[in-house]
This record gives C-alpha cells, sequence and structure tokens, in this order.
C-alpha cells in the first residue's frame, strides 16, 4: 500500500485522532512542505508588518493555515488524504484542543488522518502568530 | 541494507548522520511520549497523567516507542531521525542515557535536541518525533 | 531521470521567499537525516572559542553540515527541509541573510520551517539547524 496508517491496535483505530504511524512506500513521490502561519503564504521577507497582521482568534488562524495547505496540495494534485506528517507548534499549549478541532474538520469525511506531533515553544515568525503547522505529503508515483 | 549509518566528515564529532535507500519505505511516527499510544482527544485525566520524573517518563516513552515501531514490522535499528524535544535541556543526557540503556550504543540515529516550552500534557518533559526506514506492504 | 523539484506556486512572487513552499522529490530517493548541528565544532571541544555573534554561529553551523553533505557526495542542492531553531526570534534576518549569501548563485532553496526555543543543545547556541537531503535515483 502506498500511504497507510500503522496501528499497534487496529481495532483502536477510531479511538485516536491521530494514528501512531504512518507508513510511505518507497514508490511514492514525496513533498515536504514548508512550515506555515496564518500570513499568506507568498509574503516578503525580511517580513514587512503590513503583511503579517495576524487574526486573533486561534480558530481562525488554524482555518488560515489550512487553507494554505490545501492550495499547495491541490497545486501538486494532491488531497488531505495524501497528507503523511504534522508538526505542530503552539505558543500557547491551553489552545491545542481547539487546534485539533479544527484540524478534524479538515479531514472530515476523509477516513484519513495524518502522524502528527506538536510541541509548545516560545515564538513563531511574526508576532501573534500562535500556531504554526508543517506537512508532509506523499502520493503514489503514476 | 536499506538503512545505514553515513559518513559525518573530516573534522569534529558530529552527530550521526543516517543514510536511508529504497526499497525502504519511511514511517512518520505520532508524537512519542509518556502518554499512551491510543488517548482519546481531549486526552482523559488518567491517560494525561504523567510520572514526575525524566527517567520513568522516558521508559514509558521508549515502551511506546518500541509498540509503534514493532507495529511496522521494526525495530530501534529503523529508527533514522529523532527530534528530541525536552523542556529542560539539562534532561537531555539522562534521556540519552536511558535510550543507550535500552537500546544499545551501537546503532545511532540522526539526533537534533532543542528545549520548549511545554507539551502538550502538563508535566510532560519530553518527547520525541521520529522518522523511521523499514519495509512496507 | 526525475530530480528534486523545487515547487513554487506563483513563480512571479518566488523571490519574497528564501525557502520552497514545497519540495517534490522523485520516488526510489535516497534519503539523508543528519544530526542538528549548532555553532560548537565538536560535542567535545572545548577551547572556549564558541561566537557569540549570531551571524558567526550560522556560519559555523552551516560549515558544519556542509562537512556531512560532502563526505556523502552531496550539496546543499540536495537539501529538501529544515528546521531553523532559534532562541531570539529577532535573529532570523540575519540568519536568513547569512544563509542567502552563503549559497552564493544557487537558485536552490529547501522547504523550511523556522520555530523560537528556549535552549538548544549547546550553551550559548542561538541558532540550530536541522537538516534532511535526499538524492534522486535514476
Amino acid at each position: 500500500m502506498p500511504i497507510a496508517q500503522i496501528h499497534p491496535e487496529p481495532a483502536r483505530r477510531n479511538d485516536v485522532q491521530f494514528p501512531p504511524a504512518v507508513s510511505v512506500d518507497s514508490n511514492d513521490v514525496f513533498f515536504w512542505m514548508s512550515g506555515a502561519t496564518a500570513i499568506p503564504l507568498y509574503h516578503m521577507h525580511p517580513h514587512i508588518d503590513e503583511e503579517c497582521v495576524l487574526p486573533d482568534d486561534i480558530r481562525e488562524q488554524t482555518r488560515r493555515i489550512l487553507n494554505t495547505f490545501d492550495e499547495v496540495l491541490r497545486f501538486n494534485g494532491l488531497g488531505w488524504k495524501d497528507v503523511v506528517k504534522f508538526s505542530q507548534f503552539l505558543t500557547d499549549m491551553r489552545e491545542y484542543d481547539t487546534v485539533q478541532e479544527v484540524i478534524a474538520d479538515f479531514f472530515a469525511g476523509t477516513d484519513w488522518a495524518p502522524a502528527s506531533t506538536t510541541v509548545g515553544i516560545n515564538a513563531l515568525s511574526a508576532p501573534g502568530a500562535r500556531l504554526e503547522i508543517d506537512v508532509v505529503a506523499a502520493k503514489p508515483a503514476n | 541494507m536499506s538503512i545505514t549509518t553515513a559518513q559525518t566528515g573530516r573534522g569534529g564529532h558530529h552527530g550521526a548522520a543516517v543514510k536511508v535507500t529504497g526499497p525502504s519505505g519511511l514511517y512518520f511516527l505520532s508524537g512519542v511520549n509518556p502518554n499512551p499510544v491510543y488517548h482519546s482527544q481531549p486526552l482523559t485525566d488518567a491517560q494525561a497523567s504523567v510520572p514526575a520524573g525524566i527517567r520513568d517518563q522516558t521508559e514509558l516513552m521508549l515502551s511506546n516507542l518500541v509498540t509503534m515501531l514493532k507495529a511496522g514490522g521494526m525495530g530501534w535499528s529503523s529508527v533514522a531521525k529523532i527530534i528530541l524535544y525536552v523542556t529542560d535541556i539539562r534532561e537531555a543526557t539522562a534521556v540519552r542515557a536511558a535510550i543507550v540503556d535500552r537500546f544499545g550504543d551501537v546503532w545511532q540515529p540522526a539526533y537534533t535536541t532543542v528545549q520548549v516550552d511545554n507539551l502538550v500534557t502538563r508535566g510532560a518533559r519530553v518527547q520525541m518525533d521520529v522518522i523511521a526506514a523499514g519495509p512496507t506492504a | 531521470m526525475a530530480e528534486l523539484e523545487l515547487i513554487e506556486l506563483d513563480e512571479s512572487k518566488a523571490y519574497m521567499l528564501p525557502y520552497a513552499p514545497a519540495i517534490k522529490v522523485p520516488p526510489g530517493s535516497e534519503y539523508y537525516f543528519l544530526s542538528g548541528a549548532t555553532e560548537v565544532q565538536t560535542e567535545r571541544d572545548d577551547s572556549g572559542d564558541y561566537p557569540d555573534d549570531i551571524r558567526e554561529q550560522t556560519l559555523r553551523v552551516l560549515n558544519r553540515h556542509t562537512d556531512v553533505l560532502e563526505a556523502n557526495g552531496l550539496t546543499w542542492e540536495n537539501v529538501i527541509h529544515v528546521y531553523e531553531f532559534l532562541t531570539d526570534m529577532r535573529d532570523a534576518n540575519i540568519v536568513h541573510a547569512t544563509m542567502g549569501e552563503f549559497y552564493g548563485d544557487s537558485t536552490w532553496k529547501p522547504a523550511n520551517t523556522l520555530i523560537g526555543v528556549n535552549a538548544l543543545s549547546t550553551p550559548g547556541a542561538r541558532f540550530e539547524l536541522d537538516v534532511i537531503a535526499a538524492k534522486a535515483i535514476g
């Protein structure tokens, strides 16, 4: 199978939001994506203030990030079912549960979730950014 | 073998580098930490509780790692890369020592270790982000 | 032979980003996972010669990784993903400018995730780079 969830206890597959692991066959094409905060994908470096105005609502920050990845996935002929791994970086761990709810919405109806790791960190690339996600995706070669 | 130690250059002592070649697949593990592998989202209080000390937390974490690797038909020597997240960088040495105690020091994955603010569950002091390599179905 | 590919969604805006929105790696490629590097030359270096200057630290980090890449017959154009871990986010611009100079005329940019953390693996380190490289095989 090109990309598959790995479950030590397959019967408990629906007990977790993210599977313990996801395997990717070596015949797959990989897409390693840069991390994104809730500012637009294309923005100047060094940052200019006008481009880095972030919404205060963590749900909106999460949605904007996932919308950015939706764009990158679709540009490459991929969908949410092709996402192998999320790395999530939060500045305030109290917001963890809310962020996972928004992520669940994006995967609703796909019967799929990637592997995911989350850590609470100090700072992200723009003031006011409270979440960064980075993504690895893969699909069969043909 | 499709997962091997790579070169680390002419000078100084660098951490290990690991090379993975096909027909190995890559396995991306969800955060490996002291909490149970199977837990609800949000976690229940019981699932979220961790022992106080770094050594006890690391032992739970490593047992979870073994469980996750075994499910993919793999073991420690399939681990290619670890990002080790600790809440206190001074405890990284204890974590590494526990890893060597359990798995030996012959196989060295690539490591990056950073100190972060906190992890998902209160009191958790350590988490690993792991990429492994092994045959896929 | 399929190659590593830098994916831009909008070529006209590529100049804005010092990193790639995505890097596409063809099937069957070799992967190289490197341990993270700070400015310390060796894990047992007791020369005390750890520069505090972020630009100098960045150059040392890049040189350390260059050693490892070259020892495996790779270049920075094989690097597909980096984590940049900084202890002070205000250093980001200098780190990126230094990396840009280091890459010289190369048009290659890996995917990048930039994270501000509390502390790194060696005392006094302000920047640590985690590198994943790949080599497309025929």
